[in-house]
């Protein structure tokens, strides 16, 4: 009843939801091994989906604190020409910024800021899990499921 | 029951996509706790900025992260009892013989 996860290295956990064990046991050396919580969050894919949909926040926040702005600064670029074309003359720019701007601005800041939260935790996350950067951590574990696939895929063919 | 709606949730991944958005909710509320204080504080100058001169000045506050920390340590606590629950208990398949023949123990 036991569902296999992905082996990797010289030992490989297998959850097993029938058998009432807290801890494994290795019988040549006659050991106790408590299971690694790091390596469950791993097996079990919970650790790289966390951090893949951190990235992902993290890339949602970035595109809607640049979008405003950049639309904001288009739109007015496009007045500035309107109004260039039908005035025949350079129109008269404000120094400094205006409320809207100021709007605008500190809106696509507190965007960033949490985009930069969504990228921290991330990078925390996997640091603690894999011990590298969040986008190796996805590739390692990409690869690690392909691997697996590719597998259990042999081992069903070759039954 | 209780087994087959484990088994289920395991076997189709939604134990682990929920657990993994539960998880990033948490680590996103402690990497909050990091930058809450600063955020606070600047949005306070800005706004000691616009209110008449000899109010006072907005310090440094690290309580302002207190409500991020307690959410994000509920949040992983909930997300750890889970994964306990769903993934636990876990046995170690080794590599015990010289051979390379693995036994699953």
């Amino acid at each position: 009843m036991g569902r296999k996860l992905p082996v990797g290295g010289e030992t490989g956990i297998t959850t097993n939801m029938s058998t009432p064990v807290n801890y494994a046991t290795i019988a040549v050396a006659g050991e106790t091994v408590k299971t690694s919580l790091r390596r469950v969050l791993d097996d079990s894919h919970v650790a790289p989906i966390a951090i893949a949909l951190l990235l992902a926040r993290s890339l949602f926040e970035v595109i809607g604190g640049l979008a405003p702005p950049i639309g904001y600064s288009i739109l007015g670029a496009i007045w500035f020409l309107i109004l260039t074309v039908t005035e025949r003359e350079f129109p008269l720019i404000s120094p400094g910024l205006s409320g809207p701007d100021l709007l605008i601005l500190s809106e696509s800041i507190s965007h960033l800021a949490r985009a930069a939260e969504y990228a921290f935790a991330a990078w925390l996350l996997s640091r603690w899990v894999y011990g590298q950067g969040p986008l190796r951590s996805l590739r390692v574990a990409w690869s690690k499921r392909r691997r697996s696939n590719a597998s259990s895929f042999e081992g069903g063919t070759s039954r | 029951m209780l087994h087959r709606l484990k088994a289920a949730l395991v076997d189709n991944y939604v134990g682990a996509i929920a657990l993994g958005y539960l998880l990033g909710d948490g680590v996103e509320e402690i990497a909050t706790v990091f930058i809450a204080p600063l955020s606070e504080w600047a949005r306070l100058k800005e706004l000691h900025r616009l209110l008449p001169q000899g109010s006072p000045d907005p310090g440094f506050s690290p309580l302002s992260s207190l409500p991020h920390l307690a959410k994000g340590v509920f949040y992983v606590l909930i997300a750890l009892a889970l994964l306990r629950w769903l993934y636990y208990p876990a046995k170690v398949e080794a590599h015990a013989r010289p051979d390379g023949e693995s036994d699953v123990i």
